[in-house]
């Protein structure tokens, strides 16, 4: 077997166990490369950001714990912008999952809603989860009350004080989905963003945003944080580098090592064509 | 280094290392995580589900406030299980019908303004004052949408003018899909390195 060969049939396991070792190699040694912030995280940031205080947000958390890693720093950094603000939001899921990822959230920052001063029924409320996909955004959008009739925790949506006023989409300033598929960005587009007019930001893991590129650039999606590295860059813009931005060195690191064996692959590829070519002439 | 002492840490390290198992080979205790994450996952689907429909549809149908709206909809939840029976299977149409129709009219009102009206207006917007990037950007735009679309023009045979346009296109689809390969990656990658991150800092203490 000629080395080419061997190259070509090497074990994938082995492409697994480098890239094992090169990630936890950085995870602890890390470079500290610079991460630039794109347009699309700072018109993210700038929407919550240019809030009349005492905005409402409506903020769908429509993800569970699958895509955790990836749109989990989101959540948590969009959180932490949200109680140092002056602005109110709800949130909600179509998404089973996405009540028990708030909770861990709301936990983690237990210390910082205390030192904010947000009260949960006036600054803030979790809703449980909605079920029926597009029919529930829609639903939401038209009559949001009467499509959910208590909180989380079980008390009537009409003895909670931020929802008072909280009729259609139209009552919000801001829609904000964090979201790993379907039920989200299409689904809102069509039945709130479309139909109300609201402004929309968009938290999408790296393999859905360029899916959702064309609704950006159009200007349906206002502003967007694009996997991982978008919440890295969001991270760092509101002040309080975490997990996202500690991971970068380390994505960077797994890149190289993907795009060095798919190079890799392709000149073998190549290579071997060229020999077997040579040999039949 | 100090390893955690709480069982839920090991509890979730363990079952990482049992998952990432099956990148030697199909073996008996990634099916063991595999098994307990599709068990967990569809129990606790059910139950939020059931009490999103307990507190919409039978709470209220109890107690008097929604009789009409909790009975029909749960006649029409119930009829789709006639579909188990050969006898009274076509019942379960009415279901699916109601269901059917309610998506395709909400659907369909928004995709014409959302997803095609709102995006042809956006790809014909190269008129305007827009900066010389976006102005590039925008006629990039059309020139790759009108390619892409000539790629799926079969009425004419793909020669000449209409040739050239269609290969652009189909460079246009492979730059697309290469961006969502490596979007692919990065969302895997990050998967990975927050499962990393859990056991080297989380579970080990490596800080």
């Amino acid at each position: 077997m000629s080395s080419l060969e061997k190259l070509e049939k090497i074990d994938r396991r082995i492409v697994y166990l480098i890239l094992i070792i090169v990630v936890a190699a950085v995870l602890l040694r890390p470079i500290g490369l610079p991460i630039p912030i794109s347009a699309s995280t700072k018109k993210y940031y700038d929407a919550i950001n240019s809030l009349p205080p005492g905005s409402v947000v409506a903020l769908g958390v429509d993800f569970d714990a699958g895509a955790l890693p990836e749109l989990g720093p989101m959540l948590e950094a969009t959180l932490k912008m949200l109680f140092n603000s002056d602005k109110k939001f709800v949130i909600f899921s179509l998404w089973s999952g996405g009540p028990a990822v708030s909770t861990i959230y709301l936990n983690k920052l237990k210390d910082l809603i205390e030192s904010s001063g947000k009260k949960y029924g006036e600054d803030y409320v979790l809703l449980p989860y909605i079920a029926g996909g597009e029919t529930a955004a829609a639903a939401l959008a038209k009559d949001f009350k009467n499509t959910v009739k208590n909180d989380y925790y079980g008390t009537s949506v009409d003895k909670i004080p931020l929802l008072k006023n909280i009729n259609t989409a139209k009552d919000f300033a801001l829609l904000i989905t964090i979201t790993a598929g379907t039920p989200g960005v299409e689904e809102y587009l069509r039945q709130w963003v479309s139909p109300f007019g609201i402004k929309f930001c968009v938290g999408a893991l790296g393999v859905s945003a360029p899916n959702y590129m064309p609704y950006y650039t159009s200007g349906q999606i206002y502003g967007m944080i694009q996997g991982s590295r978008g919440a890295a860059e969001y991270e760092l813009l509101i002040g309080s580098p975490s997990t996202a931005a500690s991971s970068m060195d380390a994505l960077s690191a797994g890149h190289i090592v993907t795009i060095v064996f798919i190079l890799l692959g392709n000149i073998v590829f190549v290579l071997r064509k060229y020999s077997r070519k040579e040999v039949k002439s | 280094m100090a390893i955690s002492t709480d069982p839920s840490v090991w509890v979730a390290a363990l079952l990482t290392i049992m998952a990432y198992t099956i990148i030697y080979k199909d073996n008996p205790l990634y099916k063991l995580a595999e098994h307990i994450l599709v068990g967990l996952s569809a129990g606790y689907l059910f139950i939020q589900t059931w009490k999103m429909i307990y507190k919409s549809s039978i709470v209220p149908l109890f107690n008097g406030s929604g009789i009409l709206f909790g009975g029909i909809t749960i006649v029409l939840g119930v009829l789709l299980f006639t579909k188990f029976s050969k006898r009274y299977g076509w019942l379960s149409n009415i279901s699916i019908a109601v269901l059917v129709g309610t998506a395709t009219g909400l659907t369909v009102r928004g995709y014409l303004f959302a997803q095609l009206i709102d995006q042809v207006k956006a790809s014909i917007k190269v008129v305007g004052n827009l900066p010389p990037l976006d102005m590039f950007n925008a006629i990039l735009s059309l020139i790759m949408v009108v390619c892409t679309l000539s790629y799926f023009l079969f009425t004419f045979e793909q020669k000449g003018a209409l040739g050239w346009l269609a290969k652009f296109g189909r460079y246009t689809m492979m730059a697309a899909f290469g961006a969502a390969y490596g979007g692919t990656v990065m969302t895997r990658l990050t998967i990975f390195i927050q499962r990393m991150q859990y056991l080297l800092f989380t579970w080990l203490g490596l800080a």
